[in-house]
């Protein structure tokens, strides 16, 4: 999990440094730079996507509702939300930030949660304590944390592994996938209503359980 | 009709299957396949277009007017309706190759992807009639003639609404050519 986590801060910052320096750069050093970061890139893909199975997912997921907790599965939940968070990256190119597995991990098992007996306000309450935590960082464990368009951003990805997790689960990872990309782009359809509930508990769970059984 | 239409096991109402986009995605690739076998078309899907679309039309579809008890049927074709628009505005697939010989005297060939479009969203339609209301979609002659595709696929470029009226049209029913994005809960329409 460290190991997954150091991988994610030296990519992000080596995709960062590409960024500055590749402009300033003449062209014959440019395609030098830019094969050893892709190099780079695809050597700590492999590491980078921790392997989750079905039996994750479902853990996952009943920790979201409430119904699982401790440090175990608290790993668990952590490995397939930075599972979801690797998987969806490509989706939108330019996206800075970075998810800490290990520190989602802690903030989870230590997460107050709620006892509601509704599994929807249970994973409602558990969003927004999470959102509180600045879970996301441009770099894994470093105290600065996303604002502005950034938060939005990070927000809708909570908000989307949140939907994913809540609804009815798949059989193989190839379609659990595809549930999570129907999930992006739900929670990008309504990102306004996202947008106007995120601070409510009692609406944030009902647009989540409304989705969720449209998924 | 396809097999996954015909299984009357299934516990829930086929309507609210159809409201689940894991059901929609997975009927639209089964209909591409379909189509593609029936008339020789080789189609391309762009998967992140077609999600959108899904997305889209669900937005809209939750957005209406909940259907009195003796409406819910007209209700059915309303929603395929939407389906269509949203499905011809997002352009979720377009035409890899078309077979040797095709002949744009035939609505499949005329216009591909508007032909795949009209045959998902009346195939749901028909098989939602079917098994929750009872009912029987007859299909119109207009669906196979290539001039009504013409006047189709002109009207959907001028007014991208005029598809909820044109798939009533096709499906037999009475279309609303005056205002057709608005479901009318009493039965003037």
């Amino acid at each position: 999990m460290l190991l997954r986590d150091f991988f994610r801060g030296v990519s992000t910052l080596a995709e960062t440094t590409e960024g500055i320096v590749e402009p300033a750069l003449p062209e014959s050093a440019r395609r030098p730079l830019h094969a050893a970061i892709r190099a780079f890139e695809s050597g700590s893909a492999r590491i980078l996507g921790p392997r989750v199975d079905s039996s994750d997912i479902r853990i996952a997921a009943k920790f979201v509702r409430g119904e699982a907790r401790g440090l175990v599965d608290a790993e668990k939940c952590a490995k397939v939300l930075a599972f979801a968070w690797e998987e969806t990256r490509p989706a939108e190119k330019g996206f800075r930030l970075s998810l800490s597995e290990t520190i989602a991990a802690i903030r989870l098992a230590t997460i107050r949660g709620s006892d509601n007996r509704c599994e929807f306000r249970n994973a409602a309450a558990m969003l927004l304590e999470l959102r509180q935590l600045n879970l996301a960082r441009f770099l894994p464990a470093l105290p600065f944390s996303p604002a502005g368009a950034d938060a939005r951003a990070f927000d809708s990805r909570l908000f989307t592994y949140f939907v994913w997790l809540l609804a009815e689960r798949e059989d193989t990872i190839e379609n659990e996938l595809g549930l999570l990309n129907m999930a992006m782009a739900l929670a990008s359809e309504f990102s306004d209503e996202v947008d106007a509930c995120i601070g409510d508990r009692g609406e944030l769970a009902a647009l989540m359980e409304n989705l969720a059984n449209h998924l | 009709m396809p097999p996954d239409l015909e299984d009357s096991n299934a516990a829930p109402p086929l309507r609210k299957s159809a409201q689940r986009l894991r059901w929609l995605v997975s009927e639209f690739e089964k209909q591409v396949a379909r189509t593609s076998a029936e008339t020789g078309t080789t189609y391309a899907v762009d998967r992140d277009a077609l999600m959108s679309a899904m997305a889209d039309w669900l937005k809209t579809f939750l957005a209406q007017e909940r259907p009195r008890p003796e409406r819910k049927q007209a209700f059915v074709g309303f929603a395929a309706g939407l389906m269509l628009r949203t499905l011809i505005g997002k352009k979720p697939v377009r035409v890899v190759a078309a077979p040797e010989g095709a002949d744009d005297s035939k609505p499949e060939h005329f216009w591909p992807e508007g032909y795949l479009y009209v045959a998902y969203c009346i195939t749901i339609r028909g098989a939602i009639i079917e098994r929750d209301f009872h009912g029987t979609q007859r299909p119109s002659q207009m669906l196979g003639d290539v001039r009504t595709w013409w006047s189709f696929r002109e009207n959907v470029e001028e007014d991208p609404s005029s598809a909820i009226a044109f798939l009533d049209h096709f499906a037999g029913d009475e279309p609303n050519w005056t205002v057709p994005d608005l479901f009318r809960n009493d039965n003037s329409h």
